[in-house]
């Protein structure tokens, strides 16, 4: 019964997927809210289930490595829960936003993939399976990439399938390297690098890492997703800045907080600690570029795709922190959790509040935008809700998780001083303030401002309403009671962690988040928020255009160019020799062709014999060259 | 016993030649199918092999071990497919001799896997360009002609140096039979290294030619001017499969994994690598599909030697899932350039935008092929990567980069096909004729199921592995 409940996760939305195909087209829209719906029931009833304390696992026929091995534990079905929520959420949404679109059918379908692969990632047990669903996740995504079928989505949805097929052969070679060296690849912490662990296990390691940060976001493999978030329609970009890309932060925490921590009991911590501390950085790296860039957007949805990617990275330094302190490392992860939650249901109420701008007014461009909250009153409200959320408002969700990353990054610092560590959280309020002016700039251009255009009454469609009410109402639940949430979901989830019990009580459950010291961090950065502002209003900073140079899609270009630069120029001698060979064999053979054939005594025959000699001669030749090669080099 | 198996192909062969042009091609499916039955039951009864002595100590024999069985089981449906798949191809063309030539094609394939020493086997490799060369220059033109005559230099220069090989072998040791685990001791190598060293290479270069190492792969390319069916079958398959073969029996029944080791081939791994990897960058620049496909061909068929040459049990069975894996796929994919050309006169890739919609199921067929190939889990390809990567990490990297380089030219075809906008309309009534179709689809279909139920090719493959390895 529960593992028909685990599996019915997954293969719900594949024959709902497939369905798809057979319903008719009148249905459509209801057909696809109670797929998701379904979906989402099914997990969370799975969820209660092993609240309850059952053990839930399904396993593959065909053992190990290669089996199919799924489990459901608390932490992934967090996950789980929330990405059906917030595809049930979407999917409303998408019912009414999908009119302006064409081929809706095939675009279900592959949404609906992504569901299931999504979900089988936060499901799987061991790191293959949770490969095949991760790859399902790559391969479905592109078709929702490119769906407008437009020059900028051809070109986003190859970078984006590029990279993404790279960093799936990344992982696959990461696990093969870890399967190697320790001959397991099952996630629950058999793989720990626990002293004396190979160079294959490191090596092992950086790529998963690798391969997991090409799908979050992570500097520098975040070049994709700026490109390909907002091409997609807007449902799609919800979801793959919301949920999506949250598979490769599932898998970065599957693998460096759960695989490869050592146990309780064991006195060496070293290796993990080194790995938190890279994490630590590139998580920083990401949130101040991610900001950086995001400030300087026009379009709106690229620049939710871009503050998408700085929020990947607080979570990211989150569970470096978390890594970096070991057993004592349960704030990091805490806040790393709660803070995935959050970004997801605040990233996801943005994309719809400006896809519903978007489906009403058919402009993208902030600054010729304005004045909506007359028109739109209530995308206004959800936008309200959904800004601070991002900005880290009190009382809205954004705070509560950011400032438990706070504490976790003072605490990472205060452990061994390191000083590299006080910059980083130097660098996590300057992020937080940019973060803060970025929304109130989003705010201002779209809503308040007033417009040059006037806009005739707009009638919200209830789909649309009911898809963003959904996700702000869950803003205002994760804000209002956050030690009810960490004590309800955040602690389960934390259990199959090596992580000091008490810890976790001391310093993640107890927490009180309406102290004067947290508040007035957050005050800082609001107040840094509308300085930026203004200046960057002021003096048109915001319109500043970065050299092409600067981005990193700039330098594969380069390399892709210069390879085939490589490439034509070794060709074009090769073919030149080998013409100029050709011919001189041809010569040389009709020469000999005219002496053969004065000896043949029969004359004529069906082919050019003298010809055919020569050629084999030639290769013969090259095989011999080869042989003495051989035999001297070897 | 064993001898009628290869001689069946030849009998049915002249049923072929007896009847009407027209009919030539149903005759012939009728033929196949009733063969592969015939063939497919006495393979799985027999037991016992043949020899004929041409003088003490040298003699032509056959044997039926589980290489030769696995080989010959992998081609049998494979050919009444392609057969099926032919008719509908040709229809309406004379294609009497075409049939005939690709029925006793069979025949020769056999006698190969299940040849018992060398020297048969080099017999029969010789017979294989025979039969071969006449489909290749099928369509008769002058490109087909010139195509013809490489395949033929090459082919000849390479059997000769497996002949040169065969000699040397012979009188350092005095015999030829394909022995589980070779049977070259490390004494010959330790007296004998220069010649044992020569003989290795004679032979590696001589299979080289139809396993298309790159740079004695140039009739392949050549040959794409064939008939789809031929490329399909005999260009991904059984031809350059022949070659592999060959390779697999001179390292693993010839020199063994033991001697092969103290010989020290990092040359050959080398050379394998290279050609994995300059394969599939030159596929990365054909706009040819068929072209691009016979690149790939080239560099996925250096995965399987490179396998073996690992020298470990990981490896080996890599090599010969991939011999499976990739026989199926690549089949797959050239079954569906046929359709492509076929109905709508494209060639190129750059011509295929929105085909999807033109051809909706060949094309759903190409894509599960090319994921396969690039092996996304639970692929085929995905099977015997896995285990490539487990069975070395310092040749890992070959793989890795070939995959994605495989990605990069196989998914821009399915890309352009189901996601550029283009000239084509929908399908009428049948996409293409069922002939051509349904065989597509049937082992797209397979090699999806044969991804998932992996256990069952991989436990034949270990028998073959522990006999070797015993």
């Amino acid at each position: 019964m529960a593992t028909a409940f685990l599996l019915s996760c997954v293969l719900l939305p594949v024959a709902g997927a497939i369905g798809m195909y057979w319903v008719p087209e009148r249905i459509h829209k209801i057909y696809m809210s109670l797929v998701a719906g379904f979906t989402f029931f099914t997990t969370l009833g799975l969820y209660f289930l092993v609240e309850n304390g059952e053990v839930v696992s399904y396993q593959g026929a065909w053992g190990s490595p290669l089996g199919l091995r799924l489990e459901a534990e608390s932490f992934g079905l967090l996950f789980a829960a929330l990405s059906s929520f917030v595809w049930f959420a979407v999917t409303i949404f998408s019912t009414s936003y999908m009119d302006m679109e064409t081929g809706k059918q095939r675009f279900y379908f592959f949404f609906l993939l992504t569901l299931a692969g999504t979900l089988g990632v936060t499901l799987s047990a061991d790191m293959l399976t949770l490969l095949l669903f991760f790859e399902l996740v790559s391969l479905a995504a592109y078709p929702l990439v490119v769906h407008k079928k437009t020059e900028p989505a051809y070109d986003a949805g190859k970078l984006y399938l590029n990279m993404a097929v790279a960093g799936g052969l990344a992982l696959v070679l990461g696990m093969a390297l870890v399967y190697t060296d320790r001959g397991t690849l099952n996630l629950w912490g058999e793989v720990a690098v626990n002293g004396g662990s190979g160079l294959l296990t490191y090596l092992g390691v950086a790529l998963m890492v690798i391969g997991f940060g090409v799908k979050a976001g992570m500097v520098p493999l975040h070049i994709w997703l700026p490109k390909a978030h907002p091409v997609a329609p807007t449902p799609a970009s919800a979801l793959l800045s919301g949920i999506m890309i949250k598979t490769g932060i599932f898998g970065i925490i599957r693998v460096i907080n759960m695989a490869f921590a050592p146990d309780m009991e064991a006195l060496y911590w070293g290796e993990l600690e080194t790995i938190g501390l890279i994490i630590t950085f590139l998580g920083v790296a990401t949130m101040l570029l991610g900001v950086f860039m995001a400030l300087l957007q026009e379009n709106m949805k690229k620049m939710l795709a871009c503050h998408s990617v700085s929020q990947i990275g607080y979570i990211l330094m989150g569970i470096g922190a978390a890594a970096y302190l070991g057993p004592l490392g349960s704030v990091g992860l805490g806040g790393a959790i709660y803070h995935t939650i959050n970004h997801a249901l605040f990233k996801g109420a943005l994309f719809l509040v400006a896809g519903a701008v978007y489906f009403h007014t058919r402009e993208l461009n902030l600054y010729r935008l304005g004045g909506l909250w007359k028109v739109m009153p209530f995308t206004a409200f959800i936008g309200l809700i959904a800004s601070f959320g991002i900005a880290g408002v009190p009382l809205f969700n954004g705070y509560i998780s950011k400032t438990i990353l706070h504490h976790a990054i003072v605490e990472a610092a205060e452990y061994k001083n390191v000083n590299l560590l006080f910059t980083a959280e130097r660098i996590f309020m300057l992020t937080g303030a940019g973060t803060a002016c970025s929304f109130i700039k989003f705010y201002y251009l779209l809503f308040l401002k007033r417009s040059k255009r006037s806009y005739e009454k707009i009638k919200e469609t209830r789909p649309m309403k009911v898809g963003m009410v959904f996700l702000g109402a869950a803003i205002l639940l994760f804000g209002l009671g956050p030690n009810l949430v960490l004590e309800r979901f955040i602690e389960p989830a934390l259990d199959i962690f090596v992580l000091e019990h008490h810890h976790i009580e001391d310093h993640l459950l107890t927490l009180n988040f309406f102290n004067v010291k947290d508040l007035g961090i957050v005050a800082i950065a609001l107040v840094g928020g509308f300085v930026i502002f203004f200046l960057g209003m002021r003096t048109g900073a915001f319109h500043l255009h970065l050299p092409s140079w600067m981005g990193g899609e700039y330098l594969g270009q380069k390399v892709g160019r210069a390879y085939q630069g490589l490439w034509n120029f070794a060709s074009r001698g090769y073919y030149e020799g080998r013409d100029e060979l050709t011919e001189m064999t041809d010569r040389i053979g009709s020469r000999g062709g005219i002496v053969l054939k004065s000896l043949d005594k029969r004359g004529g025959g069906w082919a050019n014999f003298a010809n055919l000699d020569f050629d084999l001669l030639l290769l013969i030749f090259l095989l011999l060259f080869f042989l003495a090669e051989y035999l001297l080099v070897a | 016993m064993i001898l009628a198996l290869c001689l069946l192909p030849f009998l049915g062969g002249f049923a072929i030649l007896r009847s009407s042009e027209e009919k030539a091609g149903k005759i012939s499916v009728i033929v196949t199918g009733l063969l592969v039955v015939i063939i497919g039951f006495i393979l799985f009864f027999t037991k016992e092999g043949l020899e004929i002595l041409l003088w003490p100590g040298l003699e032509l024999s056959w044997q039926i071990d589980h290489l030769g069985k696995g080989f010959s089981f992998l081609v049998l449906p494979l050919w009444f497919l392609a057969t099926i798949y032919a008719r509908g191809y040709m229809e309406g063309q004379k294609a009497r001799s075409f049939f005939f030539f690709y029925l006793i094609t069979l025949g020769t394939v056999l006698g190969l896997a299940l040849a018992g020493n060398l020297l048969t086997y080099y017999l029969f490799y010789e017979l294989l360009t025979l039969t071969t060369y006449p489909l290749v220059i099928q369509t008769g033109t002058r490109e087909a002609r010139q195509a013809g005559k490489t395949y033929l230099i090459f082919s000849f220069a390479g059997a000769g140096f497996v002949l040169a090989g065969l000699f040397l072998l012979y009188g350092l040791t005095g015999s030829v039979a394909f022995v589980p685990g070779g049977f070259i001791g490390q004494g010959l190598i330790a007296t004998h290294p220069f010649w044992a060293k020569t003989a290795l290479f004679f032979l590696v270069a001589g299979f080289g030619v139809k396993g298309a190492l790159i740079p004695i792969h140039f009739w392949l390319p050549g040959a794409m001017v064939a008939p789809t069916p031929v490329s399909a079958l005999l260009h991904a398959v059984a031809v350059v499969k022949a070659g592999i073969f060959g390779l697999l029996r001179v390292s693993l029944y010839i020199f063994g994994p033991a001697a092969l080791a103290s010989i020290g081939i990092g040359g050959i791994k080398a050379w394998a690598a290279l050609t994995i990897l300059l394969g599939s960058m030159i596929a990365l620049q054909q706009d040819k599909l068929k072209k691009r496909l016979a690149y790939s061909t080239i560099g996925q068929l250096s995965y399987i030697f490179l396998g073996v040459l690992l020298l470990n049990p990981a490896g080996l069975q890599a090599g010969l899932f991939h011999f499976l894996a990739h026989a199926l796929l690549k089949i797959t994919l050239f079954f569906c350039a046929g359709i492509i050309t076929h109905e709508t006169g494209c060639t190129k890739v750059s011509e295929l935008d929105g085909i999807g919609l033109r051809l909706p199921r060949t094309m759903v067929a190409f894509a599960l092929a090319s994921i396969g190939l690039v092996g996304i889990p639970f692929t085929l390809g995905f099977i015997s990567k896995w285990y490539f990567l487990s069975a070395d990490p310092a040749w890992s990297w070959v793989f890795i980069l070939s995959a994605f380089l495989n990605a990069l030219y196989l998914f821009p075809v399915v890309t352009r096909a189901f996601f550029r906008e283009g000239k084509f309309a929908p399908p009428l009534q049948w996409e293409a004729s069922p002939a051509m179709l349904l065989p597509t689809l049937f082992l797209a279909g397979g090699a999806l199921l044969l991804g998932i139920f992996f256990r069952l090719p991989l436990e034949f493959i270990n028998t073959i592995q522990l006999t070797i390895t015993n």
